[in-house]
């Protein structure tokens, strides 16, 4: 096994992202300046150049590290690879445009904070390239870590405090249950790379057990129910722009992996077994019924988006039981719905961080705060009511090729019935993404009027224009973005 | 699955052992109450108010140290099959420990270092 340097260019993104976060933080030590715009630049600019290689590099063929074959590489670096390290990269900045104002606002306008998005967009890099299931670990942790860390960061907040310390014990069980999970896999086959794992026949009761146990790691990390109980907590008490990142980088990370997974690895014996599909399809409907029902009740419109995660990790999941049916196009259709998903949460997010105000607290979070805003802010308001359309599923956005292109391949996986509950979810969520809508537009302004926008900032409005007019492109023209998934799934084999 | 079962027994060993030594003395054990039993035990001080927080310094440096002396862990296995490993394994490591050190200097920089 040796490694020159040019046969570590494949990893150049990942490469250049950890260059920039270190670098970030040695400036950050021996130059420090109190005002960390530049640092939000500098990460932006770097996640900006990771994503252009990546996409750069789609259509060449596929790269094995540290390893000679499928059976040994730790990471595989394929289109489906490149496509899911742009899709994080491009959240990551997102979420760095987002943040310097909130951040300065807020009192955690740390060069540390920006390092630690790159480092979680790296250990999502890192998932979706895995070849084993250990090297799958490390980018979670990898990932997580910093986002523990991300999610305390408004120390003076006790709300904050609590959203870092439910996130990071829940993670830590997560985690225990996906390595135990592994361990049995481990033991049942004597492997934990996926094209291995790929050959073996189901049947073993442990290996059935080590499934089930990495598929409970990893609806901790979605938000699937009945795993989902620290999401509203920690997406209500943790920094906006990190709750955005959170709710698109992390969830996308892990569907990633999952699909490579499915399509890879363990899936193989999911269709001679079937212990998957009725597992998937159960987290499935609970999913998205209780995240919809649950999403209804908020008051808090922070929570409320929490709870719509969790329902759109429920339609992300429908896909994944097609993929493991053997469906060739939902791959595809779950990268197309991460990627609206990942604009339109985040734009959602933007206008939110837009309406932060100095004092903060969850008062200024619920419905009746955002009385009148569409008229005293036309443009925030177009940006929030397109977001919510986008989340509702209605055209012209992503959101409805999103989930066109996910029903449709539920469909054709004969799963025609879960096709329906994600169209009666999505018929309830409509409900509730109008009900901001209505706040917006249609409250009687309360005297004195909302006083927000204390984080306004060039930035901040360049990170939700960015989102707003993805979800506009997604929805118009979606034909590049479905070839570029497909040529992604070409290269897991389908 | 024979040697699971072994297992399996080891643990009900270990619970056994535990209730048992747990029901002697609960059974066995003498029980004389008297009021100053019941009262907190101060050492023979007298109970005061203590409302000034206490900084413990020494948790961040056994942090640190913890942190360090694990990365070290993976010097000793590449220490032994160093020649074999050739010169990719020597920058493997110089880049594995540079930025080791990085992480030092950031650390001291930030001045975590520092006792007071």
């Amino acid at each position: 096994m040796s490694i020159s340097l040019p046969a570590l260019e494949p990893l150049l993104p990942g490469l250049l992202l950890v260059g920039v976060a270190i670098l970030l933080l040695m400036y950050e030590v021996f130059a420090g300046q109190a005002d960390r715009t530049y640092a939000a630049h500098l990460a932006v600019v770097g996640l900006g150049l990771s994503m252009f290689l990546s996409l750069k590099a789609v259509g060449t063929p596929r790269a094995l590290l540290f390893g000679t074959d499928l059976a040994n590489a730790p990471l595989i670096v394929d289109d489906f690879a490149r496509v899911a390290s742009a899709l994080v990269a491009a959240a990551g900045l997102v979420a760095a445009l987002l943040s310097p104002s909130y951040a300065k606002n807020a009192g955690h306008d740390h060069g540390e904070y920006y390092g630690l998005i790159l480092f979680a967009v790296v250990g999502m890099m890192i998932m979706s390239m895995a070849g084993d299931l250990m090297t799958f670990f490390l980018g979670l942790e990898t990932m997580s870590i910093a986002v523990y860390a991300l999610t305390g960061l408004r120390a003076h907040d006790p709300r904050s405090t609590e959203a870092a310390l439910k996130y990071f014990l829940m993670g830590a069980f997560a985690t225990g249950f996906l390595l135990f999970g592994i361990a049995l896999v481990y033991g049942a086959t004597a492997s934990v790379s996926l094209a291995t794992l790929a050959t073996f026949k189901a049947g073993s009761p442990l290996l059935t057990l080590g499934i089930a146990l990495i598929l409970i790691g990893f609806a901790f990390k979605v938000a699937a129910v009945p795993f989902h109980m620290w999401a509203p907590d920690v997406y209500e008490g943790a920094p906006t722009p990190v709750t955005g990142f959170m709710a698109v980088g992390v969830k996308a990370a892990a569907f990633i992996a999952l699909l490579r997974l499915v399509h890879s690895g363990l899936g193989v014996s999911a269709q001679t077994d079937s212990t998957w599909i009725p597992i998937l399809s159960a987290l499935a409907v609970l999913t998205i019924l209780v995240g919809n029902v649950l999403a209804l009740v908020q008051q808090n419109v922070k929570r409320m988006l929490a709870y719509s995660s969790v329902s759109h990790a429920g339609y992300l999941l429908i896909g994944v039981v097609a993929a493991a049916r053997g469906e060739a196009s939902a791959g595809s259709a779950i990268i197309f719905y991460l990627t609206s998903y990942t604009f339109m949460t985040l734009g959602a997010f933007g206008v939110l961080t837009f309406l932060e105000r100095k004092e903060g607290g969850p008062e200024s979070e619920r419905y009746g705060a955002f009385a009148g805003i569409g008229f005293r802010h036309p443009a925030l308001g177009m940006a929030m009511s397109l977001f919510m359309v986008a989340l509702a599923g209605m055209p012209p956005t992503g959101g409805f090729f999103g989930k066109l292109y996910l029903f449709t391949a539920a469909i054709r996986a004969e799963e025609t019935w879960l096709a329906l509950v994600g169209i009666a979810g999505s018929l309830i969520s409509v409900y509730y993404y109008l009900r901001v809508i209505v706040a917006f537009y249609m409250r009687e302004v309360p005297e004195p009027g909302p006083t927000p926008t204390a984080t306004r900032s060039a930035q901040l409005t360049l990170g939700v224009a960015l989102a707003a007019f993805f979800v506009l492109q997604l929805g118009l023209f979606p034909a590049p973005l479905l070839a570029l998934t497909k040529s992604a799934m070409l290269s897991l084999g389908l | 699955m024979h040697s699971y079962g072994l297992l399996l027994v080891l643990f009900g060993i270990a619970a056994g052992i535990a209730t048992i030594l747990y029901a002697i003395t609960v059974t066995l054990g003498p029980r004389a109450r008297n009021p100053t039993k019941d009262e907190p035990f101060e050492c023979g001080n007298i109970v005061k108010q203590v409302n000034h927080r206490v900084s413990v310094k020494f948790y961040i440096v056994a942090l640190l140290f913890i942190l360090f002396d694990m990365e070290t862990v993976f010097l000793y296995p590449w220490a032994v099959i160093y020649r074999d490993l050739g010169w990719t394994g020597f920058w493997a490591m110089i880049s594995f420990v540079s930025v080791l050190m990085l992480g030092l200097v950031y650390v001291w920089k930030k001045g975590a270092l520092d006792w007071d």
